[in-house]
């Protein structure tokens, strides 16, 4: 198992303290769920900062520097929309050998998505509907592992950047899987002969 | 099976568009695939260009309807660029049913990426025999418009049609030699005889318009195979025994 960071797992959501065993064997990862506040408006390093006063003998390690500071409840609501997202995706991955599971929890991550079409704002917009266009013709019984973790991927980059080059890293990675962010328009090509 | 493909533009915007999209790619995945920069000149005046000049009519109405009314008018005018458009917005807007703003972003998500980077995608390296100044050409945001360069005017671009031509005189006379019994190609070789006379007439309407799949064979590599749905590419690459492969035989 690989070791997650506290921050990867307060990100998405998960509120408990997990114990596993790191990929050499030879040490038992202990991980503590802390709750600690920063301000709105913190960066990286911030976070950083608040998260050591507020917690002793433990260690913070890969904090994101590039996190942009909240400066809105809305924003904050985007946020806590994606993690809606990503603890949906965790249950449709958890359920994905039960058929009908695997279905109301992949329809439960769409409905999100639309909710957070209704928060977002300028380039979240674009990412919004860049995972909007992906899973629009992807039904779950046509859904694959591989499938699942690309969406997993895409919206992991989702809550970190959704500038131009964040929405192209999240086209590639869609594309790789085969997930499709453009819709069939079948006869195009045709219609272009003899131009 | 010989593993060297070149894609000429109906297979790119089949790759894009089409719905076997999925079977192209993983066709392509682990062959030498190969396409070039003229395809992309080609590609960019088809469908980015269309993508444009439906962005600018979506800015200027105020809603949907009112585009796909503008649409319909433009029929009279352009039936065939009023159909590519329709299609290309029907989609886009889910035959009508999304807001303007979602399919605004839809189209300028397009335009400002995924068509140049689903181009590229699958591609091991691009030829550039022709050196088309066009297909540098980038697309640029103005006054929330976008603009692009499209039209080739001879004595004004920089590219190495003519050297092209010079340096493949002989393949460009076996076409026309090839083609001058098949009506379909009249106008075609009319062209290719007033470039092989003087090979500064490449540029401009000949190479943009007339001598497009003339000079897509001639430049892709002897070993390639060209992919395409167009079936004018056999007739043209037998004359320089050069292989194609119909993706319509392909089964995919």
């Amino acid at each position: 198992m690989s070791q997650t960071t506290l921050m990867e797992e307060f990100a998405s959501g998960k509120k408990h303290d997990k114990i596993s065993i790191d990929e050499s064997r030879r040490d038992i990862i202990y991980e503590r769920y802390i709750k600690f506040r920063v301000p709105m408006s913190a960066m990286g390093h911030k976070i950083e900062e608040s998260f050591q006063r507020g917690s002793e003998n433990v260690q913070l390690i890969n904090v994101p520097k590039y996190l942009n500071p909240i400066t809105s409840k809305r924003e904050l609501k985007f946020l806590s929309g994606i993690s809606e997202l990503q603890n949906t995706i965790e249950k449709v991955k958890e359920n994905f050998d039960d058929i009908v599971d695997r279905q109301l929890f992949f329809v439960e991550f769409k409905e999100k998505l639309n909710d957070l079409w209704n928060i977002s704002k300028g380039r979240e917009k674009e990412a919004v509907i860049l995972m909007k266009n992906a899973i629009k013709d992807l039904k779950s019984e046509r859904l694959t592992k591989e499938k699942l973790k690309a969406l997993e991927k895409a919206i992991k980059i989702l809550r970190i950047k959704t500038d131009k080059e964040g929405l192209m890293e999240i086209d590639k990675i869609l594309l790789d899987a085969r997930i499709f962010t453009i819709p069939v328009i079948d006869e195009l090509s045709e219609m272009y002969e003899n131009e | 099976m010989n593993n060297k493909i070149f894609l000429e533009t109906s297979v790119q915007i089949k790759k894009i568009f089409g719905k076997e999209r999925e079977s192209i790619l993983n066709f392509i995945e682990d062959k030498k695939t190969i396409t070039s920069t003229y395809v992309l000149m080609e590609f960019n005046r088809r469908i980015l260009k269309d993508c444009i000049y439906l962005y600018s009519i979506l800015t200027e109405e105020e809603t949907l309807d009112d585009v796909f009314g503008r649409l319909a008018e433009l029929k009279r005018y352009e039936y065939r660029r009023a159909i590519i458009c329709y299609s290309i917005l029907s989609k886009l807007s889910e035959g009508g049913k999304l807001e303007k703003e979602e399919a605004s972003i839809n189209l300028k998500m397009l335009m400002d990426y995924q068509l140049k980077r689903q181009f590229d995608y699958g591609i091991k390296s691009v030829v550039d025999e022709t050196k088309c100044e066009l297909a540098n050409e980038k697309i640029k945001e103005e006054n929330n418009n976008y603009l692009l360069n499209t039209s080739c005017r001879r004595g004004k671009m920089k590219c190495e049609i003519e050297k092209f031509v010079e340096g493949n005189k002989k393949e460009v006379e076996y076409i026309m030699k090839g083609l001058k019994l098949n009506e379909e190609f009249k106008n075609v070789c009319n062209s290719l005889r007033e470039v092989l006379n003087d090979s500064k007439k490449a540029m401009g309407k000949n190479c943009n318009r007339i001598l497009g799949d003339c000079i897509i064979s001639v430049e892709t590599p002897k070993d390639y195979k060209i992919l395409t749905t167009d079936h004018h590419y056999e007739i043209i690459c037998k004359c320089i025994d050069k292989d194609t492969l119909l993706l319509q035989k392909l089964n995919l």
